[in-house]
Order: structure tokens, then sequence, then C-alpha cells
């Protein structure tokens, strides 16, 4: 009788593991997947941001059309990267050492929304800014740092 | 309670920040500000409040739009910040719009009051 009742319980915590071990990969993969589409969108809005601020529009073929293309494509990038943002950072939320670096994506999608959609953003005047360009640069990059530190080894 | 529903009532592009940014074209925030929320928030009676829908019809929005077409009623000195978010709410039920609805409230919150004087860019392309 004492036997059966070990063999049960060795079977029960075994499966109590498994069921915990594979939650846990199921929660690392659904958080890394959000992160990676957050990095990917985080260097799109990068690239279209910079080529939006260094462009002078007025000064190319096509130019309305070009920068109407990237106000638009900007503008769609800012409805998506809240939802990812509000998406990971909640998925994230579990990861109690990193709290500082989940603050701090929500707090660079704030500050990357004012800055590349600031200033004279769909202005049909807007002119060339380098230093508004190396700002958005930076805080893109220090999004996807944060995204990469919560990513990395989390879970271990 | 009076509304203002920016896509059906305004425009369905909300654009630019001036006047001048769009050429005089309908859509910028400096227009939202001086022919749409004005208008509503000086015909308030005493605790009444506007609600302003945002997302009705209307894709997205850029900072430029919502800073100058909202945190302007501070920073011209049309009423203090307090007073604003007293009178204003903000309303949306497509839960992506929570994003522009936030920005809103703090570009409020974070406009010093009078600390600029109006001049139209309307004006300043005319004449």
């Amino acid at each position: 009788m004492a036997e059966i009742f070990s063999i049960a319980l060795a079977g029960l915590v075994a499966f109590l593991f498994n069921w915990l071990h594979w939650r846990l990969v199921r929660r690392r993969n659904a958080l890394n997947s959000i992160g990676r589409h957050l990095d990917i969108l985080a260097k799109e809005l990068e690239t279209n941001a910079i080529t939006y601020w260094l462009s002078d529009f007025k000064s190319i073929p096509n130019g309305q059309v070009k920068q109407t293309s990237l106000e638009i494509s900007i503008k769609g990038s800012f409805i998506r990267l809240p939802k990812l943002v509000t998406e990971f950072t909640s998925r994230a939320s579990y990861l109690k050492d990193k709290q500082i670096e989940i603050s701090k994506v929500s707090r660079k999608s704030w500050i990357l929304f004012d800055l590349i959609t600031g200033h004279d953003f769909e202005s049909e005047n807007k002119g060339t800014n380098i230093a508004l360009s190396s700002t958005i640069s930076k805080n893109c990059n220090y999004l996807r740092a944060s995204i990469a530190i919560i990513i990395d080894g989390h879970g271990e | 309670m009076k509304y203002i529903d920016i896509g059906e009532d305004y425009t369905n592009t909300p654009a630019g920040r001036f006047y001048k940014d769009k050429n005089n074209k309908k859509g910028s925030g400096e227009e939202f500000r001086e022919t749409m929320l004005l208008p509503a928030l000086s015909s308030l009676d005493t605790g009444e409040k506007l609600t302003v829908i945002i997302d009705n019809n209307v894709e997205g929005y850029g900072s430029s739009f919502l800073s100058e077409g909202f945190a302007g009623v501070v920073k011209y000195g049309h009423m203090d910040s307090h007073e604003l978010l007293e009178k204003l709410i903000i309303q949306y039920t497509d839960p992506d719009f929570e994003f522009f609805k936030n920005r809103i409230l703090e570009y409020i919150k974070n406009s010093s009051f009078a600390s600029e004087q109006y001049q139209s860019t309307k004006t300043s392309i005319n004449g």
C-alpha cells in the first residue's frame, strides 16, 4: 500500500514539475515573441523617423507623396507600439529583477511619440532636423536595449 | 454635457500643429483649438463638462496636433490646466486610443499657463 502511494506521489510530483516547466517555457516564448516584434518595430520606426526628419521633401521629386507616406507609416507605428508595449510590459511584470527596465520601455515609447510626431511633424513646410534625428535614434536604441535586457536570461 | 466628435465634427485626418503647417487646409491642432475646442469650452454652463470623442473614424494622431490642440488652451492663457482637466472628458471606445488620451492629459498637465501669446498663423499667411 505504501509503495503504491509512493509511486502515485512520485508520479504526481513529476507531473507537477513537468506542468510548471512547460508553463514557464510557454510564458518565456510568448514574452520573447512580443519582444522580438517590439524590437523590429523600434528599428522600423527609427528608420522611418530618421528618413522623415533628415529629408527636405520640397527639394525632391514626388516629395509631398513621400512625406505623406512616411507620416502615415509613422502614425500607424504609434498604434502598434503602445499595444505591443502594453502587452510586453504586462507579460514581463513577473520578472521582479527587471522592473526598472520594464518601466523604461513604457517611458521610452511616450518619449518617442513626443519626439517623432512633435515639432513641425505633418507640416508642409517642414525643414530637416539633424539634432532631432540623432535624439530619436538614441532613444530607439535605448528602447531596444531595454527590450534585450528584459528578454536576455529571463526566467533562468 | 456637450460633445465634440473629432472624426465627425472636425476632420477624420487631424494633422499638423498650425494653420500654416497645412497651408491653411483643414486639420491642424491650432484650427481645432480655435474653431472647435475653445468655442465649446466657452459655451459650457457652470459645472457642465465637454466630452471629446477621439477615436470615431480617426486613424491616429501626432503629438504636434494633440499638444497644440489641447495644451494650447493652457499655454495661451484661456484657462489653467486644472480648470481644463475639470471640464474635459476624453472619450474613446477603441482601446488603442488610450495611449492618445494619456498623452493629451499629460500635455495639458505639463503646460504652463499663459506662457505664450497667441498669434494666429492663419492671419500671418493671409496677411
